[in-house]
C-alpha cells in the first residue's frame, strides 16, 4: 500500500565502529599518521567557557583501530577482507599520488566506494594538485557526500578531526539506518493489524446478516420439507432470495479483502460504485446504531484508480463516524463533480475532533481511541487519496456540528467499465 | 427448577428485526404446540410489551442486534421489573463467543440462554428444554408424537 520506497533490513553492526584505513606510500608519514591516530589520548583540551575555571579535563583516547597500507592493491585487499568478515571500516586516508601503485588515491577510492558502500575517504594531498571540482568530476556526483580532503602537510588536530568526524558520521548513518528499518518495519505490521480491525467491524456486521440469511435458508427447509406442494414451492422462493442477497454480499466483502496492492487492479470506476459497496458492508452496523445515511448530492463522477483501495477508504471514515455517534445520528454525502474534478463530502453528525487533535489527526500512529486504536485509519485514507490517486485529503469539523471530510479526486475521462 | 409448566398455556415474545427469522421462530414454537406468541420488530416495541403489565410473559426469545433499542436492553428492562420475576430470556445471536465483553454484560443481567444464529428445529427445543425444564420435555415429546 504505501508508496515510499521499501527499506532492506539492515546488517546488524557492533557500534561504535572505530576502524580507519590509512593508505601512504611514504614511510616517514605513516609514522606521523600512528603518532597521532595511536596516542594514548586525543590530545585534544577542550575549551572552558568559564575563565575562572582552571579545571582542564582530557578526553579519553579515541580507540581507533588502525589499518596502515603502503599501497591500493594492500588497501583493496584490507576492504575486501573488512567486507568479508563484516567487519566494516568507517572511513580511511589517502595519499593521492600513490607511488608505484597501479591506481592513484582517486582511482583506488572510487574502487573501494564500488566495494563498500558505507565508507568515507579523506584525500590528502602534497601538491594540491587535484582540485575538489577535479576529485568531484573523477567520482561523480553520486560519491560527493562520502570524501572530505585535507592538504598536507597536515596538523594532529586536522587528522585527529577528520577522523572523529568521519567515524562519528558512519555511525550515526548505521543508527538511523536501524531507526528507520524499526520504523518501517513497526508500520508495515501496525499497517497489516489496522486492515484486520477495520475487516473485524465489517464482518460483525455481515456475521449478523449472514446469521439471519442461513436462519431464512435452514429454517424454510426444516419446517416445509414434509409441507404441500405450494409451501414447498414457496418455501423454495425464499431460500434462493436468502442465496442472492448472500452472493452480493460475499461479492462485496471480497472486494475488501482483496489486497489493493497491485497497480494493475487500477480501472476507470464511478466514484459511488465503493461507496455504495461500503455503505452496503455496513447497512447493518448502521440500522443498528440508528445512523441515518441522507444522499445530499451523488454526480456520477468517473475516476482512474483502485477501487477496492477507496472501499477500504469510505469503510475507514464510516466506522469512525459510527465510533464518534453512538447510538444515533445522520452521516451526509456529497458527490458533487465540478469540471474535471470531484469533491466527496462525507460530513457526521457526532462530537467533532477535538481542535487540539485537528492537526495531528492525520499523521500515523496518532489515535484517540487508547489501545483500540493503531492510529492508522486516517494516515492510510490520506495515503490512499493522495498518493495512490493524486487527491486531496482535508478533515476539519464542520460549521455546524461533528466532523467533515473532503476527498477530491481528478475526474478521468475514459468511459466507465461496465461491471 | 421445580416448577412445573403447562407450556401450551405459555406466553411467549419473539422479538427481531429480521421479519422472516421471526416468522421461522413462530412456525416452529407453533409446531412445538405453543399458542400464545407476541411478536415485536425491533427493541423499542419490546420495551412496550415488557412495560405493560396487562400483557402475560413467561419467555421471551429476541436478537441481540436491533436498532432503537438491543436484545440487552430489553432484558435489562425485565430483570428490573418486578412483575417479571420469573420470565426466562434467551438471547438469539449470531456472533458465537467472539464478543466476550457482551456475554459477560448479558450473563450479569441473567440470560438463561443463547441461541445462536443460524439454528435448527432442534437445537431451539434443547434450549427451551434448559430454560422451561423437564417436565417440558415430556409434554413437548408427547405433542410430538401425537
Amino acid at each position: 500500500m504505501t508508496a515510499a520506497k521499501k527499506l532492506a533490513e539492515p546488517e546488524i553492526h557492533v557500534l561504535p565502529n572505530k576502524r580507519i584505513l590509512v593508505v601512504e606510500d611514504e614511510p616517514l608519514v605513516l609514522d606521523t599518521y600512528k603518532g597521532i591516530l595511536e596516542n594514548e589520548s586525543t590530545g585534544v583540551i577542550p575549551i572552558t567557557r568559564s575563565s575562572r575555571s582552571k579545571k582542564t579535563t582530557q578526553i579519553d583516547r579515541n580507540n581507533f583501530e588502525v589499518i596502515y597500507c603502503s599501497n591500493a592493491d594492500q588497501a583493496l585487499h584490507a576492504i575486501k577482507e573488512s567486507v568479508t568478515l563484516k567487519k566494516p571500516i568507517a572511513m580511511g586516508f589517502f595519499d593521492v599520488l600513490l607511488e608505484g601503485s597501479r591506481l592513484d588515491g582517486i582511482e583506488l577510492v572510487k574502487e573501494i566506494f564500488h566495494l563498500d558502500s558505507n565508507i568515507k575517504a579523506v584525500f590528502v594531498t602534497a601538491y594540491q594538485d587535484r582540485s575538489v571540482d577535479s576529485i568531484n568530476e573523477l567520482l561523480g556526483e553520486e560519491y560527493s557526500n562520502r570524501w572530505d580532503y585535507l592538504n598536507k602537510p597536515f596538523s594532529q588536530g586536522e587528522i585527529l578531526q577528520k577522523a572523529r568526524n568521519l567515524t562519528s558520521v558512519w555511525n550515526l548513518e548505521r543508527e538511523k539506518e536501524n531507526q528507520d528499518w524499526i520504523i518501517q518495519d513497526a508500520q508495515s505490521r501496525l499497517m497489516e493489524s489496522d486492515r484486520f480491525s477495520t475487516v473485524a467491524a465489517v464482518s460483525r456486521s455481515v456475521c449478523h446478516e449472514f446469521g439471519n440469511l442461513l436462519v431464512h435458508i435452514s429454517g424454510n427447509a426444516e419446517l416445509h420439507r414434509n409441507g404441500t406442494e405450494t409451501e414447498k414451492s414457496e418455501a423454495f422462493d425464499v431460500i434462493l432470495k436468502a442465496c442472492d442477497t448472500a452472493k452480493t454480499i460475499l461479492d462485496k466483502l471480497k472486494h475488501l479483502s482483496q489486497s489493493p496492492d497491485f497497480e494493475d487492479q487500477k480501472t476507470v470506476f464511478d466514484i459511488n460504485t465503493p461507496l455504495n459497496v461500503a455503505i452496503r458492508l455496513l447497512e447493518h452496523q448502521f440500522q443498528t446504531q440508528n445512523i441515518k445515511i441522507c444522499h445530499i448530492k451523488k454526480d456520477t463522477a468517473p475516476v482512474f484508480g483502485n477501487p477496492n483501495s477507496l472501499l477500504q477508504v469510505y469503510v475507514n471514515l464510516f466506522i469512525n463516524s459510527l465510533h464518534a455517534m453512538g447510538n444515533s445520528g445522520q452521516v451526509d454525502i456529497s458527490v458533487d463533480k465540478r469540471g474535471d474534478q470531484v469533491e466527496l463530502i462525507l460530513h457526521d453528525y457526532g462530537p467533532g475532533i477535538p481542535k487540539e487533535h485537528l492537526e495531528r489527526i492525520t499523521e500515523p500512529l496518532f489515535t484517540t481511541k487508547g489501545n483500540d486504536g493503531t492510529g492508522l485509519g486516517l494516515s492510510i485514507c490520506k495515503e490512499i487519496i493522495e498518493i495512490e490517486h493524486g487527491g486531496t485529503f482535508q478533515i476539519h469539523n464542520h460549521s455546524s456540528k461533528g466532523a467533515e471530510v473532503k476527498i477530491k479526486l481528478p475526474v478521468t475521462k475514459e468511459e466507465v467499465e461496465n461491471e | 427448577m421445580s416448577k412445573t409448566y403447562k407450556y401450551k398455556d405459555l406466553s411467549i415474545l419473539v422479538v427481531d428485526d429480521d421479519a422472516m427469522v421471526r416468522n421461522i421462530l413462530i412456525q416452529f414454537l407453533t409446531k412445538f404446540g405453543f399458542k400464545e406468541i407476541i411478536e415485536c420488530k425491533d427493541g423499542k416495541d419490546a420495551l412496550k410489551v415488557v412495560q405493560d403489565s396487562d400483557i402475560k410473559l413467561d419467555l421471551v426469545i429476541s436478537d441481540w442486534e436491533m436498532p432503537q433499542a438491543d436484545g440487552l436492553t430489553v432484558l435489562k428492562a425485565i430483570r428490573k421489573n418486578p412483575r417479571r420475576g420469573t420470565t426466562k430470556f434467551i438471547m438469539v445471536t449470531s456472533q458465537g463467543s467472539r464478543e466476550r465483553i457482551k456475554i459477560t454484560q448479558a450473563a450479569r443481567w441473567k440470560v438463561d440462554a443463547y441461541l445462536v444464529k443460524p439454528f435448527k428445529g432442534e437445537m431451539l427445543k434443547e434450549k427451551l428444554v434448559d430454560v422451561l425444564g423437564e417436565d417440558f420435555e415430556k409434554e413437548l415429546n408427547e405433542e410430538l408424537a401425537s
